[in-house]
């Protein structure tokens, strides 16, 4: 097997989207990873149906083993009701690592943690949507995702000491820590000045406007401000006091972007991404999930993996990033569908 | 002993997501190097469009206002400063000699840049063949798409995220100032991390590509493999109900409640309006309460219009009712949860002072990181690389200082 990680085995008992995207990581990048449901069948992906092939089962599980490694395993992604300090006196090299929403002690200990708590509780919500409007969770399980990830550097870096010390590890991860963590520092601000920045309030230079059929979001500094308005015919604006300096025109973004929308609501967003990134003005189209597939510059950068699962084609998301020298493992047709 | 000990990183860096990969490797115990830029300051160190009194202590700028700013701060604890003009020959020769004697290189500006400098992967490996370097521009170092230039909320876009998330007919939502940057932090730390552990083996170092829109999609990976477009919904999710943030008492104060199953929806009936609630046919099944969303919201916020959202939530957990309080940055800096956890480290600044730093959710028996030290002043480590790290001869320092190269002032107007 090649691999960075190649020779470590792991097993996967979590049964929770945080640990198994762990245990993908680690698949992707060559570790043997088993994925051991024997205590929860019906769960071989968390939130999921258990379902064989469900489209979080074959991101999550794809390229794992099934069962119990034969092997004394390096690292034990441990499921609800695993004891780490048991396993590691049965495997005292081992690595047992406990992802939680709350933490097995403090204030929070044992709380219920799907992801709408999980971004309430970490600061991450607040931040999200219109001011005078409730604020929004984030669409999906970044949390946890987050959590998953989290646990992934922290079984590297504990793979470093143990190398040198010979000692096992138990490694403890919070997926609401983990979100507090990823947030914007407002926190050390508050810290340092008492303010309570949240969404509405984030002093940014960006918005969004509605090309055909696709928003498209600018992010216009300062000095890409006159190209802009140059471009679109807007010369007018660089007149009006409203948007004279930049910080009257963080006040009128609303005004400036409904005048930006009347010139390019019949662009191609394409092209319009394409036109201001020319000029230096930092802009995406907002893609939804159908036309990712269909991006031109992804498929130029090979990163759909396709494969056929029980006669049907699959597409996949390509790794998370890429090593030159030991490169992630591609799935595998059939053989190395785990779930 | 921390893992990463002994491990030398140098950030060619700016803004967040870079910064935050050294940060960790920091974290464990690597000795890293911010690189930065006499004449383009990290945005991170001020908002050169609109410096704002909200960004330092105590709102004041003070004299080096670039060394106070709480964005650079945060993501560059445990590091040292070098302010190099990499276009003056002397400053690039420092730089060359400094990656040298490292382990690790970091850079996350735009594709191109380290081959321009001549610090890319293919000529440096040559004379140090463990040497891993990352680039991680948004959008990869190939495609049509390469050379664009990124930020958080549009790599969101990008990524297909955004669009999922809005309320009902309203635009895509980018989340926060910039979710994207921490994602793209973990990911290069976990690249980084895989590296040292295959060196460790092999000897070998090696180049890594992070185009950080391609890293976050693995956070919607399911929803990429449905390949079915999601239509936004406020808070609302079709496999559960109630599952939204209500208002409560204060402005702008919310607590976010879920019931991810009709027992659970039981268990907060009886709490809200006893037996005839939990009889209430419009909310018995999980298919009846999405038929009746907008009334089942508009009750429970009714209830939880006139409550503390954080003592709710408490009692609705005790309950096994998820719950909690929309947290603040405030809430969040006295929270009784994350001071628990170790989440806090009080750090002197010699410039921005005294305070406690949010930290990291790593915790570990053997390999515990921690934060040691605080960010660095602008250029603090400019004397400490030429003394300590390359240990030139004091000539040399001299002609090096007279040139001009280094510096820990920005140039005015920047």
């Amino acid at each position: 097997m090649n691999g960075a990680l190649a020779g470590l085995v792991v097993q996967d008992r979590s049964g929770t989207i945080a640990g198994q995207f762990c245990g993908k990581l680690l698949t992707d990048f060559g570790a043997e990873v088993w994925l051991d449901a024997t205590d929860h069948p019906a769960a071989l992906a968390a939130g999921g149906t258990g379902d064989l092939a469900s489209p979080l089962d074959l991101h999550l599980n794809l390229g794992k083993r099934r069962g119990v490694p034969p092997v004394p395993p390096d690292v034990i992604l441990c499921g609800p009701a695993d004891d780490p300090a048991a396993l590691r006196h049965r495997h005292p090299q081992v690595l047992a690592v406990v992802i939680t929403g709350f933490g097995d002690d403090g204030p929070k200990a044992g709380w219920r943690a799907p992801e709408i708590v999980l971004q309430a509780a970490s600061g991450m919500m607040i931040s999200n949507g219109i001011r005078g409007r409730e604020p929004l969770y984030g669409t999906g399980n970044r949390a946890s995702y987050a959590a998953g990830q989290a646990a992934y550097i922290q079984i590297m870096a504990s793979l470093r000491a143990r190398a040198r010390t010979g000692h096992g590890d138990t490694i403890r991860i919070d997926a609401a820590e983990t979100a507090a963590a990823m947030c914007f520092p407002y926190v050390l601000q508050a810290i340092y000045n008492g303010t309570d920045r949240r969404r509405g309030d984030q002093d940014i230079p960006a918005g969004e406007v509605l090309c055909r059929g696709s928003w498209v979001c600018l992010w216009v500094y300062s000095n890409r401000f006159a190209a802009l308005c140059r471009s679109l015919g807007l010369d007018d604006c660089l007149a009006d006091p409203r948007f004279a300096e930049a910080h009257t025109r963080q006040d009128h973004w609303q005004a400036f972007f409904a005048l930006v929308q009347a010139r390019v609501a019949d662009r191609d967003p394409d092209a319009f991404v394409a036109e201001l990134q020319g000029m230096n003005i930092i802009a995406a189209r907002a893609f939804r999930i159908s036309e990712l597939r269909d991006s031109a510059h992804l498929a130029a950068r090979g990163y759909w993996r396709r494969l056929t699962l029980g006669g049907e084609e699959v597409v996949l998301p390509g790794p998370p990033f890429r090593m030159g020298l030991t490169p992630a493992r591609e799935p595998k047709d059939k053989a190395d569908a785990a779930a | 002993m921390l893992p990463l000990e002994g491990i030398r990183v140098v950030e060619l860096t700016t803004a967040w997501a870079g910064p935050m990969a050294g940060r960790i490797l920091g974290w464990y115990g690597a000795e890293s190097f911010h690189i930065e830029s006499p004449t383009r300051t990290n945005t991170w160190r001020s908002n050169r469009d609109r410096p704002n009194p909200v960004t330092y202590p105590d709102l004041d700028p003070g004299d080096r206002p670039w060394d106070r700013c709480f964005t650079f701060n945060s993501q560059n604890v445990n590091k040292r400063s070098l302010v190099v003009d990499l276009k003056n020959p002397l400053g690039f020769s420092v730089v060359r000699r400094l990656v040298a004697l490292s382990d690790v290189l970091i850079c996350n500006f735009r594709p191109g840049l380290l081959q321009r400098l001549g610090l890319d992967h293919a000529t440096l490996s040559r004379d140090h063949p463990g040497l891993i370097v990352i680039e991680m521009p948004a959008y990869g170092l190939s495609g049509p798409a390469s050379g664009f230039a990124a930020l958080g909320p549009t790599m969101e876009m990008a990524a297909g995220m955004s669009a999922m998330i809005g309320y009902p007919g309203g635009p895509p939502t980018i989340t926060g100032p910039s979710y994207m940057d921490p994602i793209g932090g973990f990911n290069a730390a976990a690249a980084i991390l895989t590296a040292l552990h295959h060196r460790d083996r092999t000897g070998l170092g090696q180049h890594i590509e992070l185009g950080q829109v391609e890293g976050a999609m693995q956070f919607i990976g399911p929803e990429l493999i449905a390949g079915q477009d999601i239509v936004p919904d406020g808070n609302h999710l079709p496999d559960m109900a109630p599952h939204n943030a209500y208002p409560s008492p204060g402005k702008d104060n919310w607590i976010a409640i879920a019931a991810p199953s009709d027992a659970a929806w039981l268990r907060l009936a009886r709490i809200i309006g006893g037996e005839r609630l939990v009889q209430d046919s419009r909310f018995a099944t999980l298919e009846a309460r999405k038929a009746n969303e907008a009334a089942l919201d508009a009750l429970i916020a009714d209830w939880t219009r006139e409550q503390d959202r954080h003592a709710l939530a408490a009692a609705l957990q005790a309950q096994g009712i998820p719950a909690s309080a929309v947290e603040t940055a405030p809430d969040l800096a006295r929270s009784d949860y994350l001071h628990g956890r170790g989440f806090f480290t009080t750090l002197d600044h010699p410039v921005a002072g005294r305070h406690d730093h949010p930290g990291l959710p790593f915790h570990s028996e053997i390999a515990q990181g921690s934060a040691r030290s605080a960010a660095p002043g602008y250029g603090e480590g400019n004397e400490y690389v030429l003394r300590s790290v390359l240990a030139l001869p004091e000539d040399e320092i001299a002609a090096i200082l007279a040139s001009g190269a280094l510096a820990d002032v920005p140039a005015p107007g920047l």
